[in-house]
């Protein structure tokens, strides 16, 4: 997925999820909006599913 | 018996969600209460009963109750998450509860509500009962004298560390990205520390945009540049 590392961690602050822009997330229908707000999972699929764009 | 000869009561409660560290500060503040001459009562279930007006549920602590009790997680007086602060009545009710068990001081452990909770009835109380709060926050996001952490963040950064620890050998095992979403909504303190510790990749927090908005854009783009 990344251009740099094939692998590692990322570790994102709660904040950084809390005030990503809603009307943005609206033009990707591949996200789950309810997931990405019960859980590391919902935010695990959001960032692979987004970064396929 | 007269007031001034009257042997003074101080009552401590837990509100909100747990958080570790709890039964550390109920162990501290219950030691150095008695050893101040005081008698401790532990209120149960935070403002539950007291918020009904039911002051039934407490026990008296002695320091032999509490005196290891800091290596267990979780809180021995339980918690709850009823805000007495939301009505007069409660506010009220709670004021008559804590009157009706003679307590002189209350120490307060909890979040934001808990906090508000406290100054209310500090300011009905009109001085009746001196109110203390200590802030429950593992997110670290208080700025406490001589830069002391709050209390609980260097447990959950520690347990953070180690499971990012393990998450690093698996990413490497699988040749695969692992995305973590730590606590700190205000403030990123705990996944800069879970992410020093543990050698992360990447740590991303809140502090580093400047607009109040995040575009989606920018946190993949952020993450694919890795």
């Amino acid at each position: 997925m990344s251009q740099g590392n094939p692998y590692g961690v990322a570790i994102l602050a709660e904040g950084i999820i809390t005030r990503i822009d809603q009307n943005e997330l609206m033009k990707h229908p591949y996200v789950n909006l309810e997931k990405i707000f019960t859980g590391i999972s919902g935010f695990r699929k959001l960032i692979s599913e987004g970064s396929q764009r | 018996m007269d007031d001034h000869y009257r042997k003074k009561t101080l009552a401590i409660l837990v509100g909100g969600g747990p958080a570790p560290g709890i039964n550390g500060v109920i162990r501290s503040v219950t030691i150095e209460a008695i050893n101040s001459g005081l008698t401790v009562y532990g209120i149960l279930e935070g403002f539950e009963h007291l918020s009904r007006g039911d002051s039934t549920h407490f026990r008296e602590l002695k320091i032999e109750d509490v005196s290891r009790i800091h290596f267990t997680g979780g809180s021995i007086l339980y918690t709850s998450r009823v805000n007495p602060a939301k009505s007069k009545e409660m506010l009220d009710a709670t004021l008559k509860s804590l009157t009706q068990l003679s307590v002189d001081y209350l120490i307060t452990i909890g979040g934001d509500d808990t906090a508000t909770s406290a100054y209310k009835i500090d300011r009905l109380a009109k001085g009746q009962i001196q109110v203390a709060h200590v802030p429950k926050t593992i997110d670290n996001d208080l700025p406490l004298p001589g830069n002391m952490p709050t209390f609980g963040y260097q447990t959950a950064r520690d347990f953070g560390f180690r499971i990012v620890q393990s998450l690093m050998l698996d990413a490497a095992t699988t040749r695969r990205w692992y995305y973590v979403v730590s606590m700190g909504r205000k403030a990123g303190h705990l996944a800069l520390g879970i992410g020093k510790a543990a050698g992360a990749t990447l740590t991303i927090i809140g502090e580093e945009f400047r607009n109040t908005i995040i575009s989606f854009e920018t946190v993949c783009d952020i993450l694919e540049a890795r």
